[in-house]
């Protein structure tokens, strides 16, 4: 319990840390190019209010989940395919390992050419980009699915929806959570570059707006609320998941 | 009722057959034990009696006493526990999600009753084996088949596990198929005794064991069986009846 606190504590430390040194740092050089902590927290505040930030956040917000989403199920669907039928394996290996090494720049300009400006470009260019990493999380996950737990599960004459749920599913959950956590974190970079090369809308737009004004308190401000966005999916849900899934491993 | 007729079962990529020409039954309400070599297709026949093998060459024929389709319980030599579920919900998941209280009850028979919410990682290979134990009972089998199942516990704890399941067969009348290493322990709990040759496996002897129940491991009726047995044929754990 009281390791617990203590990990609690470093963690927000680090962060306190963060912005400390952030504002010793303004305080010391008074860069030009460095708004402090209070002045982009100030521009946060203000665009938020505005409703021009919270309009923004939503319109890539739905972009993240969209693309996350369809790349997650894809992932999944055909890694462990993969995983359990070699020749599937074999088929698709090569591919696969194209599809990892494309420069996640070249599949969006790509994809806007062929498919034009629009929300299908958008989500097609970051499933295309994060699937693969996917699909490899999700072959070995199926590889490593233990057999012998379902041979339980059929002598005992389990229905095959318990056999799923409560036997196989349970071994792909590290899984998820592994997919899950490199997804998102990598899904809204990718949302970002996208929205600003090809988009009227959303943070990444924004963002470009605000380069081109040299508009760094801005940029900060939006970037902070985006982090500050993630950072709350991962504690509200992401970690509460992962110790309910892998409470047993103790 | 298990009625095995088994003309060959071989593996991809070995030389020999595991079992040619064995033919056993098992009547309802009797409790056979398989002893015989290591690697003599002992547990190879519990694969393919529980359906979970079915690449072989023969018949093999389960029956329930009411004619429906029996319900067959296995206990692996490896525990083989769900690592993400606790201890209750390993012995409730066969059950189709039984309520709580006949799966405590059987936890507590078995010694358990302090591990209801433990995981499987936290308890040692004994409790893992008799939470496996628990899990076949409450799943109350027609026919069950155990390999080995006493191996790893100590003698207390064996002998009362033993104990257990004997009182559970008998009421129940499952017919039981029960591999061993252990020639007391299979004088002990079962009505027949069935040897097997060295690989490829085939019955060398069948031989009821006419004690009266209940018995119990180090008796003189049981020593005199195993002695008689012995004498008579010096190589039966070899797996040879030559006298």
């Amino acid at each position: 319990m009281r390791q617990r606190h203590l990990k609690a504590l470093l963690r927000w430390l680090s962060i306190v840390g963060f912005l400390c040194l952030w504002q010793l740092v303004v305080w010391w050089f008074e860069p030009s190019m460095l708004p402090s902590p209070p002045e982009v927290f100030t521009r946060l505040l203000a665009q938020w209010d505005s409703g021009e930030l919270p309009q923004q956040l939503w319109v890539t917000v739905l972009r993240v989940l969209g693309s996350f989403f369809s790349a997650i199920l894809l992932g999944a669907f055909l890694g462990i395919a993969m995983g359990h039928l070699p020749w599937l394996d074999s088929l698709l290996d090569g591919v696969v390992t194209i599809a990892l090494n494309i420069p996640a720049l070249v599949v969006i300009i790509l994809c806007f050419i062929w498919f034009g400006l629009n929300e299908l470009s958008v989500i097609s260019a970051v499933v295309i980009n994060k699937a693969p990493s996917m699909i490899v999380i999700f072959r070995e996950g199926a590889r490593a699915i233990d057999f012998k737990l379902l041979e339980v599960a059929r002598v005992f004459g389990l229905p095959w929806w318990r056999s799923f749920f409560q036997v196989y599913l349970p071994q792909l959950y590290p899984y998820f959570l592994a997919a899950t956590r490199s997804g998102l974190a990598l899904v809204w970079k990718i949302v970002l570059v996208v929205e600003l090369l090809g988009c009227s809308d959303g943070v990444g737009f924004q963002l470009g707006v605000f380069f081109q004004y040299f508009d760094i308190t801005g940029i900060l401000a939006y970037t902070s609320a985006f982090v500050l966005l993630i950072l709350s999916i991962e504690v509200l849900l992401i970690r509460p998941w992962e110790k309910s899934v892998m409470r047993w491993r103790g | 009722m298990i009625g095995v007729s088994i003309e060959e079962k071989s593996y991809e990529g070995s030389q020999q057959s595991a079992i040619s020409n064995l033919n056993l039954i098992v009547n309802p309400g009797e409790f056979v034990a398989i002893l015989g070599p290591s690697g003599s297709g002992k547990t190879t026949l519990l694969q393919l009696v529980s359906g979970l093998d079915r690449q072989f060459s023969g018949k093999i024929k389960l029956n329930a006493v009411d004619g429906r389709v029996p319900q067959v319980g296995y206990l692996f030599q490896d525990a083989r526990l769900m690592p993400w579920l606790t201890v209750l919900d390993n012995v409730r998941l066969v059950t189709g999600g039984c309520s709580r209280e006949p799966a405590k009850r059987v936890l507590q028979d078995v010694g358990l009753g302090d591990s209801l919410n433990s995981y499987p990682s936290q308890l040692s290979g004994g409790m893992q084996r008799r939470v496996a134990l628990a899990r076949a009972l409450l799943h109350d089998p027609d026919v069950l088949l155990m390999d080995e199942p006493f191996v790893s516990l100590d003698g207390p704890n064996a002998d009362r596990l033993r104990h257990l399941v004997l009182e559970w067969w008998q009421k129940k009348n499952s017919a039981v198929l029960f591999v061993t290493h252990s020639l007391d322990e299979a004088i002990v709990m079962a009505d027949r005794l069935v040897f097997f040759s060295p690989g490829p496996a085939s019955v060398i002897l069948d031989i009821p064991v006419a004690i009266e129940r209940p018995r119990a491991m180090g008796v003189q009726a049981v020593k005199v069986f195993k002695q008689q047995l012995l004498t008579r044929y010096p190589n039966l754990l070899e797996g040879r009846v030559l006298e």
